[in-house]
């Protein structure tokens, strides 16, 4: 299997600011990448590209193979790339299960709601399928919008900070589930700041800084990678590592 | 790396750890199912029976209701629904008006008949509308929308097969006295309205109506996870705009004569939006109950108003918009949910510190 996502040379600029800066990189098919970096370094504007939330100034974006820089966000759906937020954002006005069916609206076939309870139940929600989603505890809400980018059946999901800010359980949960998923060949994208959570979870990691790819590999390496120390730092590995 | 969980090897499901506590099914002010189906069914069994046996006064008094409340549940599929709040009601209404005294005075045809062109000529305009200014978003919708409204009574004014600023006449050749006549109207309009239900029940149970909730909410993140955001809102505002022509045209054989300024007014498409803030927006039987009430109370002011006195001085006739007005920013600041949302559970986000 070839890789799910190619990025050659994406670049954003924002005004004066360059948010994305040359980036290339590719996530292989059923692949399990962490994305570090400090604030500001590029992370989030990258995820947005690649599910065409924010169109690149430049550069090329395949997935599974099809160039998609410039397509709307609807068509990277289509494409087999799905996303959860920073912070959740489920649909409060409408249940956990209705949260469920709206990705999938435009899809073929029948028996989706049978599917959305499955994977309620794959988290633990399927008590909660009629429950407004505003009436969701924070870690519920983020485990919701989990389940609800895996209605589609992507080939990658791209998560947005899936452990900050939940209780260490469903961290576990989560952590439990993105694994059993990836077995079965999904590949995830997941930008963290809990770095040993993503150390422990994810065999590659790619460290960005000022919108640039610094390190791409096994957690170890990137992790002493003097230009990854020197990212978070600001100065050359001096003393000690940071991790 | 220190305060890192390890991986439990317990035999407990990593579910039941991270979700104690939390498991409980959730009880909010919840109706029973059957409540709101009930409610629909009493109000159009109500206007159903009402038709047959109340004397003509009222008669045509619930005929206004049952015309606004077919614009009203069509307005709401985007305007509720999709949380697209806009002044256009009238534009739709008002195209099916014309289309059918344009029919009915170039071919001859009968009210029956012009219902589809009526129902198309709305549609017609709609994509015109939606195509503009659907990438637009609510604020700036709502605005085109009055601007279009304008327009539309700009270019019938102009516009001399639809009778210029004379308007047009539209009779309907029958043999029935002026009961049946109304009868025929009403029960139109009936069944316009029974449809109408039946569609707005459809969609809000729907991954459609899932859909245009999640636009009205967020609609980027309903972008991002894949919802085509721009064909379901003109979705929305065709199906809603087919049923208002529909019912336009009942309106120009039932009124006989329609002119531009006051078939393309806003003050139709103000009340619209205020039947459904009154009933509830986004529920299916809001519009039921927002049209009862805001017509009603409507019908009662024209009537009560003009025989009021303060010192002697009579109040002008127009105040009866003005307590219209108050009602809406009353629901608007206290009632946001409208009288089906004081019945129904809170839901959404609520402001926090």
């Amino acid at each position: 299997m070839g890789p799910v996502i190619e990025a050659e040379k994406l670049v954003k600029r924002f005004g004066g600011m360059t948010a994305v800066d040359e980036a290339s990189f590719s996530v292989e098919a059923g692949a399990l990448l962490g994305v570090i970096g400090p604030n500001g370094s590029g992370k989030t504007t990258t995820l947005n590209i690649l599910n065409g939330a924010i169109r690149p100034d430049s550069g090329v974006i395949r997935v599974n193979g099809k160039e998609m820089q410039g397509k709307p966000s609807t068509a990277f759906v289509e494409a087999g790339v799905s996303r959860t937020f920073q912070n959740p954002r489920v649909f409060t006005t409408i249940t956990a299960l209705e949260n469920m069916l709206v990705p999938v609206l435009h899809s073929k076939g029948s028996n989706w709601r049978e599917k959305a309870l499955d994977l309620l139940a794959f988290v633990g929600l399927e008590d909660h399928r009629d429950t407004p989603a505003s009436e969701l505890s924070g870690g519920q809400q983020k485990l919701l919008e989990f389940v609800r980018a895996l209605m589609t059946d992507p080939s990658v999901v791209l998560m947005d900070e899936p452990f900050a800010g939940v209780h260490p359980s469903v961290k576990e949960l989560m952590r439990q589930r993105i694994l059993e998923r990836n077995r079965e060949g999904t590949a995830f994208v997941i930008v963290s700041h809990e770095i040993p959570d993503l150390t422990r979870l994810c065999p590659q990691i790619l460290c960005m800084s000022s919108g640039r790819v610094v390190a791409y590999g096994p957690p170890a390496e990137v992790t002493s990678d003097p230009l990854v120390i020197e990212a978070y730092l600001g100065h050359g590995p001096s003393g000690k590592a940071a991790s | 790396m220190s305060a890192e969980i390890e991986p439990t090897a317990t035999e407990t499901p990593v579910e039941d750890i991270a979700l104690a506590g939390a498991r409980a099914t959730y009880r909010g002010k919840k109706l029973p199912p059957w409540v709101m189906p009930v409610i629909a069914v009493v109000i159009l069994g109500g206007l159903g029976v009402l038709g047959l046996v109340t004397e003509m006064g009222m008669l045509t008094t619930l005929t206004s209701v049952l015309y606004y409340m077919v614009i009203a549940q069509g307005w709401n599929l985007l305007g509720g629904y999709g949380g697209y709040l806009n002044f256009g009601a009238a534009i739709f209404a008002g195209s099916g008006a014309y289309a059918a005294a344009w029919f009915a005075n170039e071919l001859g045809w009968t009210m029956w008949q012009t219902f589809l062109p009526a129902a198309l000529a709305a549609v017609a305009v709609s994509l015109v509308l939606g195509y503009a200014t659907l990438r637009l978003r609510s604020h700036y919708f709502a605005i085109f929308t009055i601007v279009f409204t304008f327009l539309a009574m700009v270019v019938v004014k102009n516009t001399p097969a639809l009778g210029g600023s004379m308007g047009l006449y539209a009779f309907l050749d029958t043999q029935l006295d002026s009961r049946g006549l109304a009868l025929l109207f009403y029960y139109s309009l009936f069944g316009f309205a029974v449809l109408a239900t039946v569609i707005a029940y459809l969609v809000d149970h729907s991954n459609f109506g899932y859909a245009l909730r999640a636009i009205s909410e967020d609609e980027p993140a309903a972008q991002v996870l894949g919802v085509k955001t721009v064909s379901v809102k003109l979705w929305a505002l065709v199906i809603g705009a087919a049923l208002g022509g529909a019912a336009g045209s009942v309106y120009a054989f039932q009124t006989g004569y329609i002119e531009p300024a006051g078939t393309f007014s806003l003050d139709l498409a103000l009340d619209i939006v205020l039947v459904c803030v009154v009933g509830g927006l986004a529920t299916w039987v809001g519009p039921l109950i927002g049209a009862v009430i805001v017509v009603v109370l409507e019908q009662w002011l024209r009537v009560f108003v003009p025989r009021l006195e303060f010192f002697g001085v009579g109040v002008p006739a127009e105040t009866n918009r003005l307590v219209l007005g108050i009602l809406l920013i009353v629901f608007a600041l206290f009632i946001r949910r409208g009288i089906v949302g004081l019945f129904t559970e809170r839901r959404g986000r609520r402001i926090t510190v």
